[in-house]
């Protein structure tokens, strides 16, 4: 016990004086046991981090360059810094959603983006160092979601990828809001459609067919008039932009799905809390689906129950269906720290090391972001996650976090 | 709680001699009478939890300090170019010039060549210490005080020592028309002391419903309504005299009672001497001695109240004179006598009302006869219930003895003529009127009866927009040519660094640059009742001292350094 | 009314324009701020047909022997405080309630000459000021500068800057756009129209000013993320930007230095907490122009509240008259006191920037329009002038 507590005071004292100079001075992490993801586990593995980037990673053997700061963590856990894909946050939630119409392809979340939000300071705190934000559920399209690191010193550091994807939504949620003739003034902008969930369908499908038959420009003719939100359209029918379909209950995966083959565009269905219900259609269209809180009893969203039955046994059955998924937070109020959804993902069937693969290198070759973060490899940004014990452990506590080398959490 | 006489006919005399000389320019007098707040002069480390001073206290006398600068601004007298000011202990020793005054081989010196030093200031209204529930809180009472709940709540709490306030009066400006009565409290960096023998520095009265749109009509509801608190007080000083005379009288009956049943049954027993004796001896005692006690105990209840604690229920009937056995004695007797003599009449039901007490069966009269006739029993006497006590009452009854000053928020024309008129009325000694935005309106007046103000808001643009046509800045100017006393005043805690600039934005709307410092210092030191402790650099008084590197009234003047009783309570490193 | 009132007032107030402007005044004071880095000091001001004619120490036999003399004595006299953004308090009429983008707009037609809040502004201090529409729509106008009179205001110029806002006043959850990201999007998609000319008409047409550079851009921003998106408008478009408000300029210091952006800040609050007070001094330090803005009662008190907290006095003269002018590019005419610029001046007994200076008098255009004259004993006349005849 009491060694214990030196150990501790040890290391954060050397953390503090490894943070003052990080970009610049070597530093090398030794002793613990690390997990890189996407390969075994490395005990008593050295790790070498300088000017922002991973140097070198190794077992104990491996040569350690002159004059680097040696950091002990013997006792206790390395990983790649957490990926959380689909990440409610960000900014203040009236700024995450346009309300002024229904399909806004076009709007930047990036735009509305809040570098000092809470939730980033949360999200450092339970080890997530990249999220992938994207606008709010109250639109039926809602406009182009980014991938931000969780902390920076300047927001334009913080962007991994400005414009990653495209956000639809479907079940009722998007019609939340919206009037009948029955209540409110007509002169009101929420007196509009949809109302319904046929209507939030009808307004994705027409969207896209407006895309789909807009003429090109054509040489010598004045060009039609800007629309920039068809313009994204195009990108995601011409497959240079994914889709991200917020679906939960069994009846909005279908749609979701049907409306994608229908048009010919792919997309990753977000938070399937009914997946288990559609595995074979989800096997069939070879899409990726996201899994918002699998710990989560209650249904995601703000629309009620909205149709959909959660079940703990969806990772398992998805893991056997060979279903590609990653473990994300999504948008449901009651979602635990990103690293307990995996623990979570764990214990109800899924391969240990899966899971940990599921919040770190699965969601970064997702979003596209495989070359700079998701795993401990030679090259890569130095984000990684100190645990106190294995991070599926439940009393697992991030005691560091480093952020492009830079130790980004305030002291406990 | 332990109730003093002395504080209280103290602070009356001040008062009154305030009141009546409007701005007498007080010389301390610190040997003659012993001040109110004179401790010993040991380090006064015990409470405020101000441990600034690392080193232990030394067994001998410690060196005199000497503060330097290169003006000495005492408010007392003109500034004083290259002027000294010696500390020795917790006060003043000597001000003057440098080379004038004597000053021990061995005292430290602070220097401070292009410095300007100033009494420590005196901040007359700020809620520093207070709760933010206190400031919503409506249901108070008059007899509830501050003191008794103050603790450190704002981060910027400690800004009142580096501003360099060493004194403060902390009020809240609550939303009710009776507010708890505010404290005076001696700032320090890690919080306050209070200053013992000042907790409870006024009571507190808003006559005002602030600057929200109200009818005239309403206004004068509202006045009738503070000045209806005054209602009733003397009945209930004559309720509280009357029931201690049946007291008394219940005594002396209830001795005649005992007699009585102890001769009966000496007389049926006949047999035992000793018994008797004893009985006696223990009976009478109390009896004899109960008579002379009583009146100036009493006394000192009632007016005195126990200030904030209201006053404690009365105690058994002599039962302070009569000591435990005796007591138990004669506890004895009466319950022998009740079992053998039922009370014929409940006595809940016989006196209704507690004012004069007539003991039952028609008084003293009816009972003395069968005394005579030695076959028939005394009535045994009803124990004269006491009368209601009622804290604010109690608190009230000291504003009108002369022993708290009453402090009435008013804001335009109207209200402050009727705090004027409410005054007269009911003969309040001391009135100290807050903030009084419209006072320019009957300054004359204010200045006929040396009434002081507390202002506060003086920076531009403090007043809500319906007060546009009050300028608090420029009422400091018009007062001070009516002869009004003023101090101006931070009334928060977060406003405490902002208190210079404030007397400066009076200066700059035409008040004298030595009376804009008078009123951040003596003034609010003497409307307190502390002056002769502070709020000037004289000899005897309390070594506060603010040293800044600028005049006071500069923007860019800064605090160097601020002494509180001789001890450093911030200094810029 | 105001039809009617200015009948009846037209006569004589031509008539006294007339007689004091034909009229050469010799103003004189112990020390005269010509610019906030050069003072006179005992030196005089030539002031004819409402503008500065000649400023120095030594005075012309003739023009002494011509104009009427009025010597303040041991007073000071400053520029005149120009306010870089106001309403007015009247946001209700500088803000079309239905839509957000109304760049065309201008606020010179909300503008009433009448207006008590502009005749009130010369005992403050103030002497011109940047009638601005209100923050409350995306694309508001355009500013118009106007400067007070004795009995009526008159417009200066009725084209200034575009006024656009990031703020939260401008998201409005009853029409487009209810967002931040919204607001960026509606910019961004007008600019990119009007920089492809697939947009035209009268919007279009301010927006291309921007662009071009011919039509300053302020924009208000209090947040970190505010500041940042309108950075990023400057930088994709190309455009200088002034920040208005800029609460949180700290946070972005390093982007405003390298984007070269300057900004109006809103009034300091005195029981605020520190950053924003110590905000001022970081500027200066940084080199970011700024200048003092927001309500005019608390214009100088704001300067005295940043030179309490570490700004210095020159920067904070600056930034109430020199910068201000400069940012709303009328440095030629007012903010300092040289030869052809307007006779705008306000005379304090001391330092204007500590509070117990008293204000005296305000001159706009060459004729005094608040406070009085000096009292025929110079020595005292100062402090006696300002219990007497000024009101606020």
């Amino acid at each position: 016990m009491n060694a214990r507590f030196v150990a501790t005071l040890t290391l954060s004292a050397a953390l503090a004086s490894a943070a003052a100079t990080a970009q610049e001075r070597t530093t090398v992490f030794t002793g613990a046991r690390i997990l890189p993801a996407g390969r075994p586990a490395i005990e008593n593995g050295v790790l070498v981090v300088a000017g922002g980037k991973i140097q070198a990673i190794g077992g104990s053997s491996l040569p350690r360059p002159d004059g680097a700061t040696t950091v002990d963590c013997s006792g206790r856990t390395i990983t790649p810094g957490l990926i959380d894909a689909s990440f409610r946050g960000g900014a203040d939630p009236a700024d995450l959603n346009e309300q002024s119409d229904e399909v806004t392809p076009h709007l930047r979340v990036l735009d509305s983006l809040d570098p000092e939000d809470r939730s980033f300071e949360r999200a450092r705190a339970g080890g997530v160092t990249t999220v992938h934000v994207m606008p709010g559920t109250r639109n039926v399209i809602g406009g182009l979601g980014c991938v931000v690191k969780t902390w920076g010193t300047d927001p334009a550091t913080m962007v991994l990828n400005a414009e990653a994807s495209l956000r639809i939504v479907m079940g009722t949620e998007p019609s939340m809001g919206n009037r009948a003739i029955r209540g409110g003034s007509v002169d009101s902008m929420y007196y509009r459609r949809p109302t319904t969930r046929m209507g939030v369908v009808w307004e994705a499908r027409k969207a896209f067919f407006d895309a789909k038959q807009e003429p090109e420009t054509v040489p010598g003719q004045a060009p039609p008039a800007a629309n920039p939100g068809r313009e994204v359209l195009k990108r995601v029918l011409r497959g240079s932009l994914t889709a991200y379909t917020t679906a939960r209950s069994e009846q909005d995966i279908r749609t979701a799905l049907r409306i994608a083959a229908e048009f010919g565009y792919q997309t990753v269905i977000d938070d399937a809390q009914d997946a288990y219900l559609v595995a074979d259609e989800l096997a069939a269209a070879k899409v990726m689906v996201l899994l918002g809180a699998p710990s989560a009893p209650t249904v995601a969203g703000t629309a009620g129950a909205d149709g959909s039955d959660p079940r703990f046994a969806t990772v398992r059955i998805l893991a056997e269906r060979g279903i590609p998924f990653v473990v994300t937070t999504g948008s449901n109020l009651s979602a635990l720290d990103l690293v307990r959804e995996a623990m979570f993902a764990a214990r109800n069937g899924l391969d240990p090391a899966k899971a940990l693969d599921a919040v770190t290198i699965l969601p970064a070759r997702l979003l596209g972001i495989d070359q700079r973060t998701g795993s401990l490899d030679v090259g890569k940004d130095a984000d990684f996650v100190v645990w106190s014990h294995d991070p599926l452990d439940p009393a697992a506590v991030a005691e560091s976090v480093f952020i492009d080398g830079n130790s980004v959490l305030a002291s406990r | 709680m332990r109730i003093s006489l002395r504080p209280s006919l103290l602070a009356a005399g001040s008062y009154a001699a305030f009141g009546l000389l409007a701005l007498p320019a007080q010389e301390p007098k610190p040997a003659p009478t012993p001040p109110p707040t004179a401790e010993p002069p040991a380090p006064p480390l015990a409470e405020g939890g101000d441990a600034q001073d690392p080193e232990p206290p030394k067994p001998g006398k410690p060196p005199m300090l000497v503060v330097e600068a290169g003006t000495v601004h005492p408010v007392a007298g003109p500034a004083i170019t290259n002027g000294v000011v010696v500390i020795d202990g917790e006060r003043i020793v000597a001000v003057g010039k440098k080379g004038e005054v004597e000053v021990a081989a061995d005292a430290i010196v602070r220097s401070f060549p292009t410095g300007h030093v100033y009494p420590g200031l005196v901040d007359a209204a700020t809620d520093a210490f207070t709760d933010a529930a206190l400031r919503t809180e409506a249901g108070v009472d008059a007899g509830t005080a501050l003191a008794d709940v103050l603790q450190r709540r704002h981060d910027r709490d400690d800004e009142l020592v580096a501003a360099g306030i060493t004194t403060a009066y902390v009020t809240v400006r609550s939303p009710g028309v009776v507010r708890p009565q505010g404290a005076i409290v001696r700032p320090t960096a890690g919080g306050f002391e209070p200053w013992s023998g000042h907790e409870h520095g006024a009571v507190q009265l808003r006559m005002t419903n602030g600057p929200g749109p109200t009818h005239a009509l309403q206004r004068q509801q509202m006045q009738q309504q503070v000045d209806a608190l005054f209602d009733g007080l003397e009945d209930y000083a004559k309720a509280l005299t009357d029931h201690e005379e049946a007291l008394k009288k219940y005594a002396k009956e209830f001795e005649d009672y005992l007699a009585w049943h102890k001769k009966k049954k000496d007389e049926k027993a006949g047999d035992k001497p000793a018994d008797k004796k004893d009985d006696t001896k223990a009976a009478t005692p109390p009896a004899a001695d109960a008579p002379p006690s009583p009146p100036e105990g009493r006394r000192r209840v009632r007016p005195g109240g126990g200030g904030g604690g209201g006053g404690e229920p009365p105690k058994a009937p002599g039962a302070g004179e009569v000591d435990d056995e005796a007591f138990a004695a004669a506890l004895g007797l009466v319950l022998e006598a009740i079992a053998q003599d039922p009370p014929k009449q409940d006595p809940g039901k016989q006196d209704p009302k507690p004012g004069p007490q007539t003991p039952p069966g028609g008084g003293a009269p009816g009972g003395e006869k069968p005394a005579e006739n030695k076959d028939e029993a005394p009535k045994r006497p009803t124990w004269p219930k006491a009368p209601p006590r009622d804290p604010q009452k109690d608190t009230l009854q000291r504003v009108l003895d002369g022993a708290l000053p009453l402090r009435v928020e008013v804001h335009r024309a109207d209200e402050v003529r009727a705090a004027l008129q409410m005054q007269r009325r009911r003969k309040i000694p001391v009135l100290v009127l807050e903030q009084a935005y419209g006072a320019g309106e009957c300054a004359d007046q204010l200045g006929e009866r040396g009434t002081s103000t507390v202002l506060t808001d003086l920076l531009p643009a403090d007043l809500p927009e319906s007060y546009d046509g009050f300028d608090p800045a420029a009422l400091a100017a018009k007062l001070q040519a009516a002869g009004v006393p003023f101090a101006i005043a931070t009334g928060s805690a977060r406003r405490a660094p902002l208190l210079p600039m404030m007397a400066a934005a009076a200066v700059g709307r035409g008040l004298d640059r030595d009376a804009a410092l008078r009123a951040i210092t003596l003034t609010p030191a003497e409307i307190l009742g502390v002056a002769t402790d502070v709020g000037s650099l004289q000899k005897g008084k309390l070594a506060d001292v603010l040293v800044c590197d600028r005049p006071l009234f500069a923007s860019d003047s800064h605090v160097l350094l601020v002494l509180q009783k001789g001890r450093t309570a911030f200094e810029t490193k | 009314m105001h039809l009617r009132s200015s009948l009846a007032l037209l006569v004589p107030f031509v008539v006294a324009v007339e007689r004091s402007a034909a009229q050469e005044l010799l103003l004189k004071a112990r020390r005269i701020v010509v610019a906030a880095d050069a003072v006179l000091t005992d030196g005089a001001l030539l002031v004819q047909q409402g503008k500065v004619v000649w400023v120095g120490t030594d005075i012309p036999a003739d023009a002494r022997s011509r104009a009427k003399a009025i010597d303040y004595g041991e007073a000071t006299i400053v520029p005149g405080f120009v306010l870089a953004e106001t309403t007015l308090d009247q946001d209700a009429d500088l803000a079309e309630g239905a839509l957000a983008f109304t760049p065309d707009l201008r606020a010179a037609e909300a503008f009433d000459p009448w207006d008590e809040r502009l005749l009130a502004l010369p005992a403050l201090g103030i002497t011109s000021c940047a009638f601005s529409p209100s923050p409350r729509n995306v694309a508001g106008g355009i500013a118009a500068f106007v400067k007070p009179g004795k009995d009526r205001g008159a417009i200066a110029a009725a084209e200034l800057h575009l006024s656009l806002s990031l703020t939260g006043a401008a998201r409005n959850p009853e029409r487009q756009p209810t967002s931040l990201m919204g607001a960026m999007d509606l910019l961004r998609t007008t600019f990119t129209a009007a920089r492809t000319g697939t947009r035209t008409g009268p919007d279009a047409a301010v927006m291309h000013q921007v662009l071009q550079g011919s039509r300053p851009v302020f924009v208000h921003a209090d947040t970190w993320a505010e500041i940042n998106a309108a950075l990023d408008l400057s930088r994709d478009f190309g455009f200088a930007v002034v920040l208005v408000g800029a609460r949180e300029a700290g946070k972005a210091l390093p982007r405003i230095v390298q984007q070269k952006a300057s900004v109006v800040l809103d009034t300091l609050v005195p029981e605020g907490r520190l950053e924003p007070l110590r905000l001022p001094a970081r500027l200066a330090e940084a080199g970011v122009p700024f200048c003092f803005a927001g309500q005019p009662e608390k214009l100088r008190l704001s300067a005295a509240l940043a030179v309490r907290n570490g700004l210095d006095r020159r920067t904070a003269l600056q930034a109430l008259t020199r910068m201000p002018a400069l940012l709303l590019d009328q440095q030629q005419v007012v903010g300092s006191l040289r030869q052809g610029s307007a006779a705008d001046f306000v005379v304090f007994t001391g330092d204007p920037l500590d509070l117990d200076a008293a204000h005296v008098a305000t001159w706009v255009d060459g004729v005094r329009i608040a406070g009085t004259d000096p009292a025929p004993k110079p020595a005292a006349s100062a402090a006696s002038a300002t219990v007497a005849g000024d009101r606020r």
